[in-house]
Formats: C-alpha cells, sequence, structure tokens
C-alpha cells in the first residue's frame, strides 16, 4: 500500500460508523480525518495531500449528493459514497457526479478499502495532471498577445507564409514568433506543442486551404 | 198713577218672588220666607191705615181745640156780660159796699176765664193756624179789667155811680165789644177748622179706602204669586222624578232627572239618580252573571237535562246539542230513554226507574250520536223533585269519551313503559327521604331478583355487592348532603349469585321549600352492554394492533436502516480489531478499543430491536405513569433515518419537567408514530424545507399535557379536515384510513383529545392531542 503522504476524510453522522471506519482505515495505515456533518467538513482546513472522502449518502444538514455537487465545482477529492439504504437511483447520480464506489451498508471491508486505494490513486493523477496544466498555463501566459495569436495556426499546421497570409504580416516575422512561442513553452517539438495547445483547449484553426 | 204703581209694585214683587222661590232655598225655608213677605205686605197696608186714623183723630183733636177756644172765649164774653149787668145793677142799687165786695169776686172771677181762654188758646196743636188778635185782645181784656175794676171800686166807695155809670157804659162797653168781636172772631176760626177737618177727614177717608184697596191689592196679586212660583218649583222636580219613576219602572236605567238647586227635591233628585244607576249597575251585573251562567251552562262541555216525574225531559241546556248532536228544543218532551243505547236501557231504566230516590246517583251509557261516533257519557242525577224551585229530576251529563280514551291510552302507555324498561333493562325507583319506603316498577323488581315483597332500602342494598355498598352510600350522602342527582354505576348480585352492572340516575326531589323530599331513580341493568364494551375495547387493541403492525411495515426501510447502521459499525470494528491483532506487533490497545465499540453498537442494535419488538407485540390495554417526552425520543429514535433519507429536518421542543402522566405506551408511541410517519408522508411532495416539528409541553390551565406533530406539507384543506379522523378516509393511495381513527380513539381512550388544524401564517398542518397529567 502506497505509505506516502495521503489522507482519507469522513462524513458519516452516525457515530457508530463513523469511529469504526476511522478505525479500520487507520489500521492500513492511513491518515483519518472524521466529521459528523458535511459543514464541518467543509470548515475544516485540509492538508495539501493527495486524498478521498468517504461520505454518507444521507447527511443531518445536507444530502451527500449535494456535497459531491458542491466539490465537483472546487478541486475537491474523489468520492466514496456509504449508504444505509442505497436506491438505484441515487447511485446513478452519484456514479455520474464522479464518484470513485458507492457502498450500501453493511459492506465488506475490501471493498471500501480497494475503493479508498483507487481513489487516492486517481487523487494523485488527477494532481500531477493538474500540476503539468498549471504549468502549461503559466508558460501560455508568458506568450505575448502577437505569439497567442499565432499559436492555433502553428498548432494547426500553416505554414509560416500562409499564417503570414492570414494574419497580415511577413512570413519573417511569423517565423520569429513560431520561435519564441516554442521556447516559451518548452516544447521541443511541433508535436509536443500540438498536444500542450490541445491540454490548454486551444481551438485549431482550420485547415489551410 | 196708581196703575203705574201697581205694575211698578208687580215688577218688584215678581224679582221677589224669584228671590224667594229660587231652588236654592229649601221648600220650607220658602214657605217662610213667602209668608213673611205677605204677613210683610199687610202690615205695611195696617200702618198705612193706621196712619190714616191718625191723621183723622188730629183733625178731629184741632176741632176739639176750635170749640174749646170758642167755648172759653164765650164763656169770658158771658162773664163780662154778666159783670157788666152786674156792676149796672149794683151802680143802680148804688150801694158801694156791695158794689166792692161783689166787684172782687166778679175780677176774680173774670181773671180766671181770661186765663183759661188763654190757656186753651195756647193748648191748641202747633199746626192749627194761631190767630194774633184774640190773644192780643184776651191780654187787653186782661190788664184792663182790673183797672176798671178797680177804679170804679174806687168810684162805688166814693158813691160816683154816675162816673161808674160812666165809665161802665164807655168803658165796659168797650170790652164788651172786644169780647164779642173775640167771640166772632173764634166763631169763624171755628167754621173755618171745622170745615178744614171736614175736608181733611173727607180726603183721609179716600186715601185710607185706596191705601185698603192697594194694599189689599199687591198682597193677593203676591201672594198669588209666590204660591204659583212655589207650587211650580215643586211640582216641576215632582214631575221629572214621576217621569223618572215611569222610566225606571219601563226598565229604562239611563234616564237621568235634572238637578237644579238643592233643595230637598233635589236632593230627591239626586237620590234617585243614584238608585237608578244602582239600579243600572246592579240589573246590568245580573244580566251579565246571568249572562255568563248562561254561556257557562251552553258552552259548558256538560249539559243539564231536567226530568219531570214521568221522565220526560222538560229542559236540556243548549250546550248538549255540542255533544248529542240534536238541538235543545227537539229533546224537550221527549222521553229520555231514547238517548241510551239499547243495550245499556235495562240498566239506565233502574236508575232513572228510581226517579223518587233521593240519593245522587252517577251512571254511565253509551249514546248512539247521529253524526260521530259512539260516546260515552257520564251524568249524575239529582232528585230535586220535592224542590219547589226546580221541581224535577236534574241530569248533569257530560261527554267522557275523550277521557276514558285518554285512560285507555295512558294504561297502553303504562303497557308501553313497563315493555320498554323490560326491553331496555330499566326499572325505576322511587325512595321517600327519611324513611325506608320504596316503590320499585315492576322491571325494577326482575332486576334486582325479587319476586312479590314490599320494596324497602333494606331490600335494595341487600342486593348491593359488598364491594360497592360503601361507595354507594357515600355517593348518596353526598347527594343528599348537596342536593344533587345522582349518577353512578354499581353491581348487584342476583339471589342466584350472578353478577350485573348497575348504571343508575337519579333526582333528587325538593319540595317548594328547597327540602329534599325524595330521589327518584332508574336503574339500567348494563351488563350486556359492559361485556358489548369490553368486548369493543378488545378489538380495538387488535385493530390497534393491526395498524400499528401495518405502520411498522410502512417503515420496515427506515427500521432497517436503524439495525444496519450499529451492524455496520459492530462489522467494521470486527475487521479493523482483527487488523490491529494481525498486526506486528499486535496493537492490542486499539483491538481493545475495537471490542468496545463493538459491545456498544451491539447494545445499541438490540436496543433499536427491543423498541420495534415492543411495538409489534399485541398487549391489552395496560396503563403505567410514564414521561411523554420519553416515549417521544423513542418514536424518533426509530424513524430518524426514514427522516433524514427524505431530506427533512426534525425540531424539537419538548419541555423540560413535564409532569408524568397515565397511559399504555406502546399505544401512546404508535400515536405519536402514526402522527410522525404521516407528517412525513405530507412532505413527499414538498420541495421547499422539509420540517417535522415535534412539540411538548405543559397546559398550565387545564393541567394537562400536550404534543404536536407539525409538518410544512400542503396542510389540510377544509374537507379533509372534517373527515379526517374517519375511519376508511385516507387522502393517500397507499392508505388504509385507519391510522388517525385509530389514533383518535386511542387518545380518546386515555381521556384525551386529538386535533388537526392548518398552519397559520404558513403551510402544512399541525396535529395535537393532550392528555391529563396524573397530579
Amino acid at each position: 500500500m502506497n505509505r506516502g503522504e495521503s489522507i482519507v476524510f469522513i462524513v458519516d453522522d452516525d457515530v457508530s460508523v463513523r469511529e469504526a471506519l476511522s478505525d479500520l482505515i487507520a489500521s492500513v495505515g492511513l491518515k483519518v480525518s472524521a466529521f459528523g456533518s458535511a459543514a464541518e467538513f467543509l470548515d475544516a482546513k485540509k492538508p495539501d495531500f493527495p486524498a478521498c472522502l468517504v461520505l454518507d449518502l444521507e447527511l443531518p444538514d445536507t444530502n451527500g449528493l449535494e456535497l459531491q455537487l458542491k466539490l465537483a465545482s472546487e478541486v475537491g477529492p474523489p468520492i466514496i459514497f456509504i449508504t444505509g439504504h442505497g436506491d438505484i437511483p441515487s447511485s446513478v447520480r452519484a456514479i455520474k457526479a464522479g464518484a470513485i464506489e458507492f457502498l450500501t451498508k453493511p459492506f465488506k471491508e475490501e471493498d471500501l478499502l480497494r475503493a479508498i486505494q483507487a481513489a487516492i490513486a486517481q487523487d494523485q493523477a488527477a494532481r500531477k495532471n493538474r500540476l503539468e496544466m498549471a504549468e502549461l498555463q503559466k508558460c501560455y501566459s508568458l506568450l505575448t498577445p502577437r505569439e497567442q495569436e499565432v499559436l492555433p495556426f502553428v498548432v494547426a499546421g500553416f505554414a509560416n507564409k500562409q499564417t503570414a497570409g492570414e494574419l497580415g504580416t511577413s512570413e519573417v516575422t511569423i517565423a520569429v514568433h513560431r520561435g519564441q512561442i516554442m521556447r516559451k513553452m518548452n516544447a521541443r517539438s511541433l508535436a509536443e506543442l500540438v498536444r500542450m495547445a490541445d491540454q490548454l483547449r486551444i481551438p485549431n484553426k482550420l485547415a489551410p486551404r | 198713577m196708581l196703575l203705574k204703581n201697581n205694575v211698578a209694585l208687580a215688577g218688584r214683587a215678581e224679582k221677589l218672588v224669584s228671590g224667594i222661590v229660587r231652588p236654592a232655598h229649601k221648600i220650607g225655608v220658602r214657605l217662610a220666607l213667602s209668608f213673611i213677605v205677605i204677613i210683610l205686605l199687610m202690615a205695611v197696608g195696617y200702618a198705612v191705615a193706621l196712619w190714616q186714623f191718625r191723621e183723622l183723630r188730629a183733625q178731629q183733636q184741632n176741632l176739639d181745640t176750635a170749640y174749646q177756644e170758642s167755648a172759653a172765649v164765650l164763656n169770658l164774653n158771658a162773664h163780662l156780660f154778666a159783670f157788666k149787668d152786674r156792676l149796672e145793677d149794683l151802680s143802680d142799687a148804688q150801694r158801694g159796699s156791695q158794689f166792692v165786695l161783689e166787684a172782687n169776686g166778679l175780677r176774680k172771677g173774670l181773671l180766671n176765664d181770661i186765663e183759661r181762654a188763654k190757656r186753651a188758646l195756647e193748648d191748641l196743636p202747633p199746626n192749627v193756624e194761631r190767630d194774633s188778635f184774640v190773644l192780643v185782645s184776651l191780654d187787653t181784656v186782661e190788664s184792663a179789667l182790673p183797672v176798671q175794676i178797680d177804679a170804679m171800686s174806687d168810684l162805688a166807695k166814693a158813691n160816683d155811680w154816675s162816673a161808674i155809670r160812666l165809665r161802665s157804659q164807655n168803658q165796659m162797653r168797650q170790652l164788651s165789644y172786644l169780647t164779642s168781636a173775640l167771640v166772632d172772631k173764634v166763631a169763624s176760626g171755628v167754621a173755618v177748622e171745622r170745615a178744614r177737618v171736614l175736608r181733611n177727614t173727607q180726603l183721609t177717608e179716600f186715601r185710607f179706602l185706596l191705601t185698603l184697596i192697594g194694599a189689599g191689592s199687591v198682597t193677593l196679586l203676591v201672594a198669588a204669586a209666590l204660591g204659583l212660583a212655589v207650587t211650580r218649583s215643586i211640582t216641576r222636580p215632582l214631575a221629572l222624578l214621576d217621569r223618572g219613576a215611569k222610566s225606571l219602572a219601563r226598565g229604562a236605567f239611563q234616564y237621568e232627572v235634572a238637578v237644579a238647586g238643592q233643595d230637598e227635591l233635589a236632593d230627591l233628585a239626586k237620590v234617585f239618580n243614584r238608585t237608578a244607576r244602582q239600579l243600572q249597575d246592579l240589573y246590568q251585573n245580573l244580566q251579565a252573571n246571568e249572562a255568563r251562567f248562561r254561556s257557562l251552562i251552553e258552552h259548558s262541555s256538560d249539559f243539564i237535562v231536567v226530568l219531570d216525574r214521568e221522565g220526560a225531559i222538560r229542559y236540556v241546556s243548549p250546550s248538549s246539542e255540542h255533544v248529542l248532536g240534536l238541538k235543545s228544543e227537539n229533546l224537550v218532551g221527549k222521553e229520555i230513554l231514547f238517548l241510551i243505547h239499547p243495550d245499556d236501557l235495562a240498566r239506565i231504566r233502574s236508575v232513572l226507574g228510581a226517579g223518587t230516590s233521593t240519593a245522587i246517583q252517577i251512571f254511565e251509557f253509551r249514546y248512539r250520536h247521529p253524526g260521530r261516533e259512539e260516546r260515552i257519557i257520564e251524568a249524575v242525577k239529582t232528585n230535586l223533585l220535592d224542590n219547589p224551585a226546580v221541581a224535577g229530576v236534574v241530569v248533569n251529563a257530560r261527554d267522557i269519551t275523550e277521557r276514558r280514551r285518554a285512560e285507555q291510552e295512558l294504561r297502553r302507555n303504562e303497557a308501553f313503559l313497563a315493555e320498554g324498561e323490560r326491553l331496555s333493562h330499566t326499572g325505576s325507583w322511587v325512595w321517600k327521604l327519611g324513611s325506608d319506603a320504596m316503590s320499585w316498577s315492576q322491571e325494577h323488581f326482575r332486576i334486582l331478583g325479587y319476586d312479590s315483597c314490599k320494596p324497602s332500602l333494606d331490600l335494595f342494598w341487600e342486593r348491593i355487592h359488598p364491594e360497592d355498598r360503601v361507595r354507594l352510600r357515600q355517593t348518596f350522602e353526598k347527594a343528599i348532603r348537596e342536593k344533587h342527582d345522582v349518577e353512578t354505576e354499581f353491581r348487584i348480585i342476583q339471589p342466584d349469585g350472578a353478577v350485573r352492572f348497575i348504571a343508575s340516575v337519579s333526582h333528587a326531589v325538593a319540595d317548594e321549600t328547597g327540602q329534599l323530599i325524595e330521589f327518584v331513580g332508574t336503574s339500567m341493568d348494563i351488563t350486556e352492554r359492559k361485556r358489548a364494551d369490553d368486548a369493543l375495547q378488545q378489538m380495538q387493541a387488535q385493530l390497534a394492533h393491526v395498524a400499528r403492525v401495518a405502520s411498522m411495515g410502512e417503515l420496515t426501510a427506515s427500521i432497517a436502516h436503524e439495525v444496519s447502521q450499529p451492524l455496520t459499525g459492530i462489522i467494521v470494528n470486527a475487521t479493523a480489531g482483527l487488523r490491529w491483532l494481525a498486526a506486528e506487533p499486535p496493537n492490542l490497545e486499539r483491538v481493545r478499543e475495537s471490542l468496545a465499540r463493538i459491545n456498544r453498537d451491539g447494545n445499541r442494535a438490540a436496543a433499536v430491536v427491543t423498541r420495534i419488538r415492543a411495538l409489534f407485540k399485541k398487549s391489552p390495554f395496560r396503563a403505567e405513569k410514564l414521561d411523554i417526552n420519553e416515549s417521544i425520543g423513542e418514536v424518533i429514535a426509530l424513524i430518524g433515518s426514514e427522516v433524514r433519507a427524505k431530506n427533512i429536518t426534525i425540531e424539537t421542543q419538548l419541555a423540560d419537567s413535564l409532569p408524568p402522566i397515565s397511559g399504555d405506551r406502546i399505544q401512546l408511541q404508535q400515536v405519536l408514530l402514526n402522527l410522525i410517519v404521516n407528517a412525513i408522508e405530507a412532505m413527499s411532495e414538498t420541495h421547499d424545507p422539509r420540517i417535522l416539528g415535534v412539540k411538548s409541553w405543559a397546559e398550565s390551565v387545564s393541567g394537562s399535557v400536550s404534543v404536536s406533530v407539525c409538518d410544512s406539507g400542503p396542510g389540510l384543506d377544509s374537507v379533509n379536515t372534517v373527515n379526517l379522523f374517519e375511519a376508511f378516509y385516507t387522502t393517500k393511495p397507499e392508505g388504509t384510513g385507519m391510522g388517525l381513527a385509530i389514533s383518535r380513539s386511542i387518545v380518546s381512550a386515555h381521556g384525551g383529545q386529538l386535533n388537526a388544524t392548518s398552519n397559520e401564517g404558513r403551510r402544512g398542518a399541525t396535529f395535537e392531542f393532550s392528555l391529563p397529567a396524573i397530579d
């Protein structure tokens, strides 16, 4: 098991379940932080570790699904739902909204632990992804407005001459821009640049005529 | 002038008369006044006559005086002539001494005559004319005579007879002449006087006659007028009275005599009028009485028949027509027996046949009414043949058909009542206070299990269940003390040992002074009802149980959740514990903690199961002292997860230190459960905040404990508020419609009330019940 820095959050209003889960998760060597309500969880200061959330579907202050939606708008941890009486519509909604697992009490501990591991792994990947993205965006922000204007033409496979024609400038100027773009974006190849632009969701210009 | 006088007199007399005969005076006074007037008038006449006589006498007197004067003068004259003659004789005889002697006597005699004549003249009444010449002449004679005589005497002494003779011829002659003239004078005076007297006498006589006639005629006139007036003043009212008396005699009482004045007749008229009025009143009263009695007789339901000695109808009162349907005049002269039903004839004939018997007899017969159904007539026969005022047999009869019918009705009603008492197992009784005596209805005898005996309080107490005696006695003692009605239940033991339940209602009857005199009551055998009640109660308990189980069925998911929570805890804790145990080295501290939690969760699951089992249990009604908040807490614990699953917020407001109540815990929890489940279901379609409010509080006034369950659902409309608590009424597709009906009957059985209201100012409904607290 990954004993690196990671944490499991538990939100369940039932003390029996909450304490038992905390103990179980602690017994596999993971950090645990348990809360009795959604509000407590939202208010708590959370360490910036890969994490996952074990969430009771029925909470006294709010519905687990609502909390899920709320967390999705931020960058929340992956969610594993547990419920006393799971109904199919709720589970479908939860999974669609990105829940890792939907477990009905009483559940097998392996299922929970497996889900927790998967969730943490997913969070790790997501965090890595978010890090790369942040890097890319930082690079992209270094581009001048003209360079940002040129970038879509480059990744769309336009030749410098064509781009210059489109933007009404000289081929040389476009070549200089292109070099600057490659440098600033730390792109070793056009292919890499294209992938980056894709990641940044920069719209493709239409292929040259 | 006389006529005028008379007219004036008559006018005055008229006035006088009218003054006298005015009816303002009594008749006696009037008559006396009239007589006084007449007498006065007569007196006046007499006075006038007397005056006239006096006048006449005065004239006579004057005449007498004139005669006396004349006589005196004549006497003087005669004496003087005699004196002269003597003197002449003496002188002739010449005897002086004789002469002197006689002369003195003569002088004395002459002086006396003169004196007398003078006196006669002086004595004349003053009204008689006095001749101054006479007196002067007399004075002259008086003064001259003695002188002449003395002179002659002296001459005689001296015997100078010639002188004497001369003197006598001259002087004495003169004196004679004087006296002769005096005589003439007086004689003429007398003649004048006599003529005057004669004239006056004639006048007086005439006046006297006139006065007599005048006074007499005036007196007569006045007397006649007075007489007429007085008579009229008497006869006129008398005539009126006479007329009044005649009209009275005719029966015209309204005639009223005109009353004028204040005399005896006016009094009489007043008395007459009063009497007439009284007579009128009397007559009217008499008439009214007569009319009343007539109307009484004619309109009374009774009628009177008077029979003669032979049994024929002599009189029958008009009211008979109403009863008999036959005109009363058609009955007179008929034989009375024809009215009587042939079947009754023989019997009645024997009664009336003994017509001579004086005893009052009452008999009844049937009468075939010509226009109606057969009537029953009751009659009283009184023999008054010997009473001269009646001289008949008086039969007083009345139609008693209705009474007989009412009596029959009454008997039937009594029978109905007895039947009713028998069917309803209700006996009635009366207990006279202060005595042992009671009266019981037939059914009361039956209920107490007595056959026939004299009802008494002792016999009543004998049947009362020994356990109820003290209480019942106290109840009645209190009722007697406070004078109020009694409503109570007790048991009796019948002779066969059967115990019967009796519900008794009795009314305390007081006399007009407020003194309690008796109790009138009913005793109802409610044993069967009691048994039915028990059975019903049992049925209700069963039904409540069924409903409870049904509602538990609705809560299965929730209950499963309540159990699965601690079960999850147990399983997870066990897994964790195993892991701690499997660690190298085993973390025994954590294992211990896990086991402690397993223990706790296990107990928790067990408690849930216990509660559920309690609700499922089919137990009879058992009242115990309980805290309603505790029961509320247990119910909320059972449905907590259901509430959460439905996204409902529970808001509880349970008052601290509520007084305990007495009730069946399970049944009350059933009510709470039912109300809460209803509230949850009511909010299933609600998207607004779903709030379930549960409240408990103590009612300070009534000393009860109230619980309310409030939701934020659509609320109640007026229609379903009415029907809400009826059995089988439901607004839910799967509802049985029994929940609220059962809840209400449970609350009622606890002496409370269950009500529903729509929330004011916000959505939802509130169900509220209150239960009496134990003090």
